[in-house]
Order: C-alpha cells, then sequence, then structure tokens
C-alpha cells in the first residue's frame, strides 16, 4: 500500500465504518508534517553561502546607529524550489532567502503563465488551484537551478560593486 | 612549480559552486572586484545561452525546425549545410 492510497483512504468521506482507524490515519500524517516543517525550517548552525553571516553573528541596525537593536542571523536548512531535492540547497541567511524567495515566486508565476494551456486559463487567478497549476505548469528543475545560477551572479556583481566602492574609498 | 586548475563541472549546479567559490574569495579578500565582475558577467552570459538553447529545444520539440546558418569567409550563408 503506497503512503498517497492510506492518505485517501483517510480522507474518504463515504467510509464511516473505520473512522477510528482513519483519525489514527490522520494524527499520523500531521505528526509526520510537524516533523518535516521543522525539519525545512531547522536552524543548521551554518553560515550563509552568500554573506557568510552566521547564526551568531549580530548586527547593529544600519539605517539606525543609535539603536541596541541586533539582528541574528540564522540560516535555514532548505530554500524555496529545492523541496523536493533537500540535499542540493544552498545555505542561506534571513535576507537572502528572502530575495530569492522573492525571484523564485515571480518566475513561477511567469512559467505557469506562458505554459498554461487555455482550458486552464480561468485557474491563474484562483487560490485554491494555485497547488494544482504549480504541479502542472511549474519550473522544472533545471530551470529552478538556472534562475537560482542567475540570482548568485546578480548578487556577485553587486558585492563586486560595493568591493570596489569601498576601495575607491580608501584610496580618496 | 604548475599549480593544478580546477575545472568547473559544466552543469547548473557546477556554475552555482563556481559563484560559490568566488563569493568565498571575494569576502575573504582573496579575489579583487573586477575579478568577481568579470566572473559575474561571464556567468550572466552562459546563463542565457542555456535560457536560449533549453527555449529552442522546447521550439524543436513542438515541431518547428531551423534554418541552418553558416558564418564563412565569405559572410553569412542562409541554409548552409555545415
Amino acid at each position: 500500500m503506497s503512503f498517497n492510497s492510506a492518505i485517501n483512504f483517510a480522507l474518504n468521506d463515504k467510509s464511516t465504518l473505520y473512522t477510528e482507524v482513519q483519525k489514527n490515519i490522520l494524527s499520523l500524517i500531521e505528526e509526520i508534517e510537524k516533523i518535516y516543517k521543522k525539519h525545512l525550517h531547522r536552524n543548521t548552525g551554518e553560515h550563509c553561502d552568500i554573506c557568510g553571516k552566521g547564526v551568531f553573528t549580530k548586527e547593529i541596525m544600519p539605517k539606525n546607529q543609535n539603536s541596541n537593536v541586533t539582528f541574528t542571523y540564522l540560516p535555514r536548512n532548505v530554500i524555496v524550489g529545492y523541496e523536493h531535492r533537500p540535499s542540493d540547497s544552498p545555505i542561506l541567511c534571513f535576507s537572502h532567502s528572502c530575495g530569492w524567495n522573492k525571484v523564485f515566486k515571480d518566475k513561477q508565476r511567469q512559467h505557469i503563465f506562458d505554459n498554461c494551456i487555455d482550458d486552464d486559463q480561468w485557474k491563474l487567478s484562483k487560490f485554491d488551484y494555485e497547488e494544482e497549476m504549480i504541479q502542472k505548469y511549474g519550473l522544472p528543475d533545471e530551470k529552478i537551478d538556472l534562475n537560482f545560477a542567475m540570482y548568485l551572479a546578480k548578487r556577485l556583481l553587486q558585492l563586486s560593486r560595493e568591493k570596489r566602492k569601498e576601495n575607491d574609498g580608501r584610496r580618496n | 612549480m604548475k599549480s593544478k586548475m580546477k575545472k568547473t563541472e559544466q552543469t547548473s549546479a557546477g556554475l552555482c559552486e563556481a559563484l560559490f567559490e568566488e563569493f568565498d574569495l571575494l569576502r575573504n579578500d582573496l579575489s579583487d572586484a573586477h575579478r568577481a565582475s568579470s566572473i559575474a558577467k561571464l556567468a550572466v552570459q552562459i546563463i542565457n545561452t542555456k535560457k536560449l538553447e533549453i527555449e529552442a529545444a522546447a521550439f524543436h520539440k513542438a515541431g518547428l525546425r531551423f534554418i541552418p546558418l553558416a558564418l564563412t569567409s565569405k559572410g553569412l550563408q542562409i541554409g548552409a549545410e555545415s
């Protein structure tokens, strides 16, 4: 028996004979989901692959220098788009994973919009069909990797510009 | 003494790895801004080429046939067999 058929059995309203069994299965599924979510959002204790900020790094808020408020960067285990292959996921800090999240969602939406057939177009604006549309027309792994590489290249370009400015400042 | 040259794995993941390596070098002041900037620009070109290849493959799969082009000493030849 596959995992999916167990879920289908548990969610079947018609089988009133097995309510106890169904409840047990549903509680087990909930438990599995909790463990999985906890794993996905587990703090790795490692450093961000882009900026190198780690779990114990504390920074003073740059906009308000007088403020004593501090940030703690918590690199996450798995980033968006890599949930189905966590071993390939890079480790990013909160700000970089937010940046990637935005890029990924935009690209995903664009890909769905470009590849969606006419019959499914009415589902584009419906939130209920979001999962279904992602399953059908979501970004393939290769495109996710390419988009992530593009995100990295842009961050590298930004970092190099910052370094150049820093160096120019030192010279002057 | 010849230093061993590290070859980049020719996949998207390999490209990401090369970029991460450059991030590390730049952060630790082992690389300079010009080098990082050129690597980033090169990566953008590679990614754009790859994206174009994927698009072309999709069109090809859908039945679109491309006219072969050849750049010869006489100029660009359309429909030429390479």
